[in-house]
């Protein structure tokens, strides 16, 4: 019954003018869905079947982009109650908390998304690094996501002051001092980013704008390139797929063979495979496509990137209803809390601030890093892949992400007032 | 994993793409089948006829009982089900065939029929191969004259095949066409006895025998001379030649008595076309005709009617599995439909009966074929118990033909098939000079396309002996008539739609229509069974082909590699492969772009997908 109303709903001229494409199972239509949907199209047709495997990319870029598509939606609809106005900003936070429907729940939700889309894009980057994806003709698009990374921060950072409550102003005032140490244009580069020398009215309305709109804009651009760019670089793991048997090309028949003796010998070649001919690259993007190794996106790739979707959406909706979101008492400039620690992924460079000179330290190391995993592709001319055969490229980082974590965790976690050494089990100064 | 499925194909040669268009490759006379289909899908149905008639003189009865080897090797097969040819074709000969007097284009394809200057040739038989002999060598130049020991020509097409598949006047008016041309035939004539061989030779430059293989063979079971065995083509002779009938049942023994024997089982052994139809027909007279005289068909069809209501089983035993049966899958069902039991897969080990048959022991078969695939029967150990023992009261026998060539007076000078008839060459020639053999009695039972196949075969090698310095015959649709000139007479041409119009249509999912049959409980012997495809479902069914004879073809010059063409084929026939160095092209940035014809659906989508409109579907040439 209700198959056959769907079943003629589908056959109306409405349904027809909506959908381009067939609805019923064939190859063909399978196809086409990837290929006629303006939505799906940002998907190849086919994808290598290895994809298929959680182990393959441990979904990672699917899972950050399904947090912030999530953090969209939840940052919409904070900004319906929320005013940019260092009087106004921490009354809209306690009103939404108390008084708007599902307003606690949502802020946790955009909270937690928030720091998992920091840590998912951090994973993300050590995953595509451990593959060697980065590497040709794969460069630009690593270029690409350490930017994304970085916005990612950014959004983090900025949207960390909006609460206006102690934890966000003293966070922040940690982190921007930061930037206070950058040579020469150190101080007029923090006027800039806060609109004067401290924290407040001019600082949280630049914020918010960084945080909804220009963050966003910018955020938007290099999707859309890092996506193009995976599409037409093509996925790294189908390189992997291109056999390692040489090719050469079949010897055209002689022209003296009688041409049925010809027919007959292509015929019992059971597979009738013509060579349309041969092609040679346009650009260093071209890759072997045989997609006897491939799958068809829809359903296959489509299916499990919405149990992906489902499954972040569920994990940030459990921690928003067993977690709050901090919020602090009205900010205070007069009144520091011990310790002031910044956000949790800024918290490793506070630590190292406590051993070396704040130029080293707040600006030299953490750029230095900057520009050196932007530039990886370029200096790791190895072009192996495998982990165990590059043993350089792979000790080098993965000291430094130990060292990162390393100085993150004690940062966070034992760290207490004076920035004295405490154990975590004895106090915990830590909230994120 | 794919290193060993990778290949970089073949380099094809315009040869090689005509071995993809499978149904042409499979027609033993090269009928164009895809592109009269596709005539029909574009709603060029007088096209569409001039093109299944231009290899073939019979396009109507082919329309009706062809094998349709075509069909066999349809394309189509990939995604469901092979395009219903065979039924498209009689769908056009209905509008422009012999049937259709007034319409028919039948003439069109021979043009001018010169007068008979060159040295007269004899046929014996005027079944499809001798009368397709008899066509072409009439339209060489050549006086023919076709002897045909029955009252009517057509051989098995009137003796064998059953008149509800076939009916009369369809071979009628197609071998009256033929006739028309200045063909001399000689009914009631047979040859060694009404006319000896010697006088023939007076007659005639040439002699052609296509006399067929009309005797049925033996089986050699314990119980297969009891009285009750029979010869299906001496059933079919019987029950479609009335006027023979004495002779036929003279051959069969006791065939006749069968009728007034005990009731039990009509047991048919065979699996061919000849089993079915012998089946068929064994369904519509409960048994062997009895004493069908001189009734005519008309009163002959008023008795049988009344007689179908009997219960008496007919089974079909056949030791090819089902899926196996060397027959159109329509006539399988048909059979089954008018009540017929197939038993396939089995063989039977022995007939049983004291006066008279009395019960078939049937035994499965394990293995068809031996270890080097030669066709080889293994039937179950009878100690295995897995035996079955069916009543029966008569037992047709349709495990192959012989050939009579006895009426040769040196016949034994010369070689002989297993079958019995003459070893030729190819083209028909036998060991003889002027002596020529084609169809049945030359290659074995074979279908009748073969037939009138080897039948164009031997007139080209019969033309080429006795008029060395004439125009060879061009089977391909004696053409010259459609040269340009007339307005009338354009050759049929063919339209490629732009191919992103072609996959809205669907025309990947529609399945095969079911060809519209009478219904069994109006059946009778000569009611054609099949009924013709509406013009809707007709173009319908011809909109499933997928069109092989056009091909994707690549303008390599503008391909920029974006693989967007592997990605987006429905089918992953489409792969870009990599070459290497070793092939002496330009290092590892090249690559060959390769196409599985056998999987290619002609969607189009590559060809809407490539950027640079490198890719095309076009006519390879």
């Amino acid at each position: 019954m209700i198959d056959s109303l769907v079943a003629r709903a589908q056959r109306s001229t409405l349904y027809r003018s909506i959908f381009r494409t067939p609805r019923d199972d064939s190859p063909t239509a399978r196809a086409l869905t990837a290929f006629g949907n303006v939505f799906l199209h940002v998907y190849p047709v086919r994808v290598p079947r290895k994809l298929l495997a959680v182990r393959s990319t441990w979904r990672l870029g699917s899972i950050s982009a399904v947090l912030y598509a999530i953090l969209l939606v939840t940052g919409v609809y904070l900004m319906f109650f929320y005013t940019p106005a260092v009087t106004m900003a921490y009354g809209d936070m306690q009103r939404l908390q108390t008084a708007v429907g599902f307003g606690q729940l949502i802020r946790n939700v955009h909270r937690w998304s928030a720091h998992l889309m920091v840590l998912a894009v951090a994973l993300h980057l050590v995953r595509v690094f451990w593959d060697g994806a980065y590497k040709a003709p794969r460069q630009f698009n690593w270029v690409i996501g350490v930017a994304l990374f970085v916005v990612t921060l950014a959004y983090s950072f900025t949207g960390y002051l909006l609460p206006w409550d102690q934890l966000a102003y003293w966070a922040v005032t940690v982190g921007s001092d930061l930037v206070h140490y950058v040579p020469v244009a150190g101080g007029w580069l923090r006027n800039v980013l806060l609109g004067g020398a401290t924290i407040g009215q001019s600082a949280l309305l630049r914020f918010y704008v960084l945080h909804v709109m220009v963050l966003t804009a910018v955020f938007f651009l290099l999707m859309a390139v890092h996506t193009w760019r995976v599409r037409k670089d093509g996925l790294s793991i189908g390189d992997r797929l291109v056999p390692l048997t040489p090719h050469t090309l079949p010897v055209p028949p002689a022209p003296n063979v009688p041409t049925v003796a010809r027919a007959n010998s292509a015929r019992a070649e059971s597979v009738r495979v013509r060579q349309m001919g041969v092609v040679h690259a346009a650009s260093a993007e071209a890759h072997a496509r045989l997609p006897d190794d491939e799958v068809f996106t829809s359903p296959h790739m489509l299916v499990r990137h919405q149990v992906v979707a489902l499954l972040t959406t569920a994990v940030v909706i459990v921690m928003g209803v067993l977690f709050d979101a901090p919020l602090r008492d009205h900010a205070n400039p007069n009144l520091t809390p011990e310790p002031a620690k910044a956000p949790w992924y800024f918290v490793g460079i506070q630590e190292l601030l406590a051993h070396f000179d704040p130029l080293v330290a707040g600006v030299l190391a953490p750029g230095a890093l900057l520009f050196l995993l932007a530039a990886l592709p370029y200096v790791d001319r190895n072009p192996a892949r495998l982990p165990s055969a590059r043993p350089l490229a792979m000790s080098l980082f993965m000291t430094l992400a130990l060292v990162a974590v390393t100085l993150t965790v004690i940062g966070a976690l034992f760290r207490g007032p004076g920035w004295a050494f405490v154990l975590p089990w004895e106090h915990w100064y830590f909230e994120p | 994993m794919t290193s060993s499925a990778v290949t970089l194909g073949v380099v094809p040669d315009a040869q090689w793409f005509e071995t993809t268009v499978s149904c042409t490759a499979a027609c033993p006379v090269g009928t164009d089948a895809g592109r009269y289909v596709v005539a029909i899908s574009e709603g060029r149905d007088a096209d569409a006829y001039d093109l299944a008639r231009a290899h073939n003189p019979f396009p109507s009865i082919c329309g009706r009982v062809c094998s349709a080897p075509c069909e066999r090797a349809c394309r189509r097969a990939v995604i469901d089900t092979p395009i219903a040819i065979r039924a498209l074709k009689r769908v056009v000969a209905e509008q422009y065939g012999v049937e259709a007097s007034g319409q028919s284009r039948w003439h069109r394809a021979h043009g001018i029929v010169p007068p008979a200057t060159l040295p007269s040739v004899g046929i014996i038989g005027a079944g499809p191969a001798g009368l397709a002999a008899a066509y072409e060598l009439r339209l060489a130049g050549h006086a023919v004259t076709v002897y045909e020991r029955d009252a009517r020509p057509g051989g098995m097409l009137v003796a064998g095949i059953p008149a509800f598949r076939l009916p009369r006047d369809v071979v009628a008016d197609e071998i009256a066409a033929i006739i028309a041309l200045g063909v001399m035939l000689e009914l009631g004539c047979t040859v060694g006895r009404d006319v000896p061989v010697d006088t023939l030779w007076t007659r005639h430059a040439a002699l052609l025998v296509t006399v067929g293989c009309s005797r049925g063979r033996a089986l050699a079971i314990e119980g297969a001379e009891l009285p009750g065995v029979a010869r299906a083509v001496d059933v079919l002779r019987a029950v479609n030649v009335p006027t023979e009938t004495s002779r036929a049942a003279g051959a069969t023994g006791s065939a006749v008595d069968s009728a007034t024997a005990p009731s039990g089982a009509v047991v048919v052994i065979g699996g061919g076309s000849v089993a079915f139809d012998a089946a068929r027909i064994a369904r519509r007279t409960a048994g062997i005709p009895e004493g069908v005289g001189s009734s005519g068909q008309t009163a002959l069809d008023a008795a049988r009617m009344a007689r179908r209501t009997s219960t008496q089983p007919v089974i079909l035993v056949a030791p090819e599995p089902r899926h196996e049966l060397p027959v159109p899958h329509e006539e399988l069902e048909e059979a089954e439909r008018e009540g017929v039991t197939i038993r396939a897969g089995t063989a039977v080990r022995r007939i049983v009966g004291v006066t008279h048959v009395e019960q078939v022991v049937f035994a499965p078969v394990l293995r068809l074929r031996d270890a080097d695939g030669r066709f080889n029967p293994q039937v179950a150990d009878a100690a295995a118990g897995t035996d079955e023992i069916v009543s029966a009261s008569v037992v047709i026998l349709a495990v192959g033909q012989e050939a009579d060539t006895t009426f040769l007076p040196d016949v034994s000078a010369l070689a002989r098939g297993p079958w019995g008839g003459l070893a030729t060459s190819s083209e028909g020639r036998t060991a003889q000079p002027r002596l020529y053999a084609a169809g049945d009695v030359a290659s074995g039972p074979r279908d009748l396309i073969d037939a009138v196949a080897f039948g164009q075969r031997v007139a080209r090698a019969i033309h080429e002996d006795l008029a060395p310095d004439a125009v060879a015959i061009s089977i391909a649709g004696h053409t010259a008539a459609w040269q340009p000139g007339a307005p009338d007479a354009d050759p049929p041409h063919f339209v490629i739609q732009p191919p992103s119009h072609r996959y809205w249509s669907g025309y990947d999912r529609v399945s095969r229509t079911p060809l519209p049959v009478l219904s069994p409980e109006v059946r009778t012997f000569s009611g054609e069974v099949e009924a013709v495809l509406s013009p809707d479902d007709a173009r319908r069914e011809a909109g499933r082909c997928l069109r092989c004879m056009e091909h994707v073809l690549l303008d390599a010059g503008r391909c920029i590699t974006c693989g967007g063409c592997v990605d987006v084929c429905p089918y992953g026939c489409i792969s870009l492969v990599p070459l290497t160095a070793s092939t002496g092209i330009d290092s590892a940035a090249s690559f060959v772009l390769t196409l599985d014809e056998h999987s290619c659906i002609r969607c189009g989508l590559c060809v809407a997908r490539c950027p640079t409109a490198a890719l095309s579907i076009a006519r390879a040439s």
